[in-house]
């Protein structure tokens, strides 16, 4: 169910008042668990058997990794789990993929092989709860932590419901221990996190289903080559969509957790604010950053064996973040964009000082200006519905040979071009802000003139049926 | 209530498997908004009604899958115009996709309950929607009153008495003579024939109903469509069970306010009408 549906409100009311109920801890972290059951069974109660086969499947792992006589035997664990999770991710999500280019090679062959197509149905959120699942079977191999005693808890932490289908990417060492002691909020981190879905669900609703998602469509689904300025504004709305879409949900998940009176990590931290790449990976999707810095770069050497080893590290890590997030090769390329970016800026560095132009106000502005428009030619891609759209896209982008046809109309234009620099400019000024720390300063009466104004925007907008972006990762 | 696919493919999952107890309505706004379902049951109370007709389009597609629902066995009221076949043919296809493509029963609780809250909740209503109050407003527009509304059982109810006088405006009817049908609307014909006999081969049954016009449009239908050529003549053919309401006096008398469509109060007597009339010929058992 979607956090922006009347399901979902009478399914968390109820886990509230249950929560609430003077019941013991045990009992309240068991009504969380199956509440999260029922919660990924509202999609497909078949997959809760794949829920299930991942969280089994890594308990006993690292169970068995961590009490393994010998070196061997651990990496027999390692390797069962690794096979168990990814195999299910490869099956589900790239089988498809392996085999389109499979017969494409085939054919580039000259051998002409005409496969059934398999029909296979993606269960939602099995990119993020086997990377969640993997990361405490890791954590537990490289000795970071040791197995949790309690499976309830364990359970738990895979499955809770705010975070389950599409994130934050929760570390065991952050969740587990707040599994320990009954978590019961303060009456104003209650307000707050009611004030966190509410925000969420007017950035989902509002800003990336009603302004911007229309404006991307036309663009991206006018199935002709738009000029430069079309081509520009549609992807900025766009940037603006998936920020708000998937921000949006960031945001309720960490409001509904804290209603709950559990701790979640933020997932966004103003990207488009962000100076330089290796910034924006500060903070855009957060949790899936620091997930492939801490899995992948890093135990691939990251930045310790040299400058050669670092780019094709930090290409490798941005190629498989890219192919996470969909079975396409737009997003393979994605990925490789944001590699040659991060590679390239620290080449630049290590070529000429930046030190000194981050000092100043207006070069800062302008890096931060040129690191957006550079990451919009990588969303460019990411939309697209296939390469020869993508690349229609980049080259009127770029005027190398822009199209003819104009889809937005003026009022349009300046409306997102107006919506990009609001986004522009909040996300600057909050740089080193957090929403917290701003409403806590803020006089009670803007605070709640600005909750009723979302509140009303939310109600007064009419329903999308637009489900969550990365519910298809 | 706002009527979505969401909402149809809700009441079409009614229909799979009805008996023929189940009287299930297409056809367009017209039957939407003239078919009154509680003056139905009223006077045929042992039938359950699926109001499947759709606004501003052509039942064909529906009646299609249907008749390709084995399943199906229960009574469609088909609205017929007087032109028999209109254009935009496939206009319902989308919903039938939405419903064999996107619709599970797991949907059925959130279709519910945003239609409860749509009923009651005018603030909800499409017509409050954000922009066109914000661009109300900046004309100094107030939002005019709802004439119509639409229940969760997909019935509609007009009432012209508050309805903008732009809506009520009658037109002149063309002088020219009658329209001969096109080659693709005799193929249209055929595949409407062969989804009635199709869904009389399951063990169902089609009534053909023609709902009341008047004004301009009566005019041009008789000008442009005359009964012969058209409704007698595609009637006249085998087994075809239809009640136009030029010959039920009750229905002759009713006036549609913009031509096309029945207000509220006048919808019941039609369909009362309707009802009395198809158990009068034997078509229906009371």
């Amino acid at each position: 169910m979607l956090f922006n549906s009347l399901t979902f409100i009478v399914f968390f009311a109820g886990v509230l008042i249950l929560h609430n109920l003077p019941l013991p801890w045990r009992f309240k972290k068991f009504n969380l668990l199956w509440a999260s059951y029922l919660f990924y069974a509202a999609w497909n109660p078949p997959f809760v058997l794949l829920l299930v086969l991942s969280t089994v499947m890594d308990w006993f792992a690292a169970r068995g990794l961590y009490s393994a006589k010998t070196p061997t035997t651990r990496r027999w664990w390692l390797a069962a789990t690794l096979g168990v999770n990814f195999g299910m991710l490869g099956f589900f999500k790239y089988s498809n993929f392996l085999l389109e280019n499979v017969v494409r090679l085939l054919h580039a062959a000259g051998i002409n092989y005409q496969p059934a197509k398999l029909d296979i149905l993606l269960p939602i959120g099995i990119s993020f709860f086997i990377f969640v699942t993997m990361s405490y079977t890791l954590d537990v191999y490289w000795g970071r932590m040791k197995p949790w005693n309690s499976f309830l808890d364990y359970a738990m932490f895979v499955t809770f419901f705010p975070h389950l289908v599409a994130g934050p990417i929760l570390r065991a060492a952050d969740f587990l221990p707040q599994c320990l002691k009954p978590r019961k909020p303060s009456r104003k981190e209650f307000y707050w996190g009611l004030s966190l879905f509410v925000l969420g669900l007017f950035q989902k609703i509002v800003l990336a289903d009603y302004f911007l998602a229309p404006v991307s469509d036309a663009v991206y689904n006018s199935g002709q080559q738009v000029g430069f300025t079309d081509a520009w504004l549609g992807t900025f709305a766009f940037a603006g969509q998936i920020l708000f879409d998937f921000a949006g949900y960031s945001t309720c998940a960490i409001g509904i957790a804290q209603c709950l009176g559990f701790w979640l990590p933020q997932n966004f931290r103003h990207p488009y604010g962000a100076i330089g790449f290796s910034d924006f990976w500060h903070r855009w999707h957060i949790s899936l950053s620091t997930w492939l810095r801490d899995y992948l770069y890093i135990p691939l050497g990251g930045n310790r064996k040299g400058s050669g080893r670092t780019y094709a590290n930090l290409m490798i890590t941005m190629l498989l973040g890219g192919l996470w997030h969909g079975a396409a090769w737009t997003f393979v390329i994605w990925g490789a964009l944001h590699g040659f970016y991060l590679a390239a800026e620290r080449v630049l560095q290590q070529l000429c000082s930046l030190q000194a132009l981050h000092r100043k106000l207006f070069p800062r502005m302008l890096l931060a200006l040129g690191t957006y428009l550079l990451v919009c030619v990588a969303w460019a891609f990411f939309r697209s519905h296939g390469l020869h759209q993508a690349l229609d896209m980049i080259t009127s982008m770029t005027c190398i040979h822009a199209g003819t046809s104009v889809v937005l109309s003026n009022s349009t234009r300046l409306s997102i071009a107006f919506l990009t620099l609001l986004i522009l400019v909040m996300h600057w000024l909050m740089r080193e802000k957090t929403l917290e720390a701003v409403a806590s300063r803020a006089p009670w009466w803007l605070r709640s003139i600005a909750l009723s104004g979302m509140l009303m925007a939310i109600l007064l907008t009419p329903a999308q049926d637009r489900a969550f972006i990365y519910f298809q990762f | 209530m706002v009527d979505n696919d969401s909402v149809w493919s809700y009441w079409r999952s009614r229909a799979s498997g009805a008996d023929r107890g189940t009287i299930v309505v297409l056809g367009s706004s017209r039957m939407q908004l003239g078919f009154e379902p509680n003056a139905w049951t009223q006077k045929l109370p042992q039938t359950r009604v699926v109001n499947l007709a759709i606004n501003g389009t052509q039942p064909v597609a529906s009646l299609e899958d249907l008749a390709a629902d084995k399943a199906f066995k229960g009574t469609v009221l088909l609205e017929v115009p007087a032109e028999i076949v209109g254009w935009h043919l496939e206009s319902q296809q989308g919903f039938v996709d939405y419903y064999h493509r996107e619709w599970s029963s797991r949907k059925a609780p959130e279709c519910m309950m945003k239609a409860f809250l749509q009923e009651h909740l005018v603030s909800i209503s499409p017509g409050l929607v954000l922009g066109r109050l914000v661009s109300g407003f900046a004309q100094h527009r107030w939002p005019p009153p709802f004439h119509i509304q639409t229940r969760w059982d997909r019935s509609m109810h007009a009432d012209y008495s508050i309805a903008p006088r732009a809506n009520l405006g009658d037109l002149r009817a063309p002088t020219n003579g009658p329209i001969e049908l096109t080659p693709t609307q005799l193929e249209m014909l055929h595949f409407l024939r062969q989804a009635i006999d199709g869904i009389r081969s399951n063990g169902g049954e089609v009534l053909l109903v023609r709902t009341p016009t008047s004004k301009f449009l009566r005019e041009m239908e008789a000008r442009l469509s005359p009964r012969q050529k058209y409704w007698d003549w595609f009637c006249a053919a085998d087994g075809l069970r239809a009640v136009n309401f030029e010959d039920v006096p009750t229905m002759r008398a009713i006036v549609c306010p913009e031509g096309s469509h029945l207000d509220q109060n006048e919808a019941s007597v039609f369909t009362a009408a309707l009802a009395d009339e198809l158990v009068r010929r034997g078509l229906i058992q009371r």
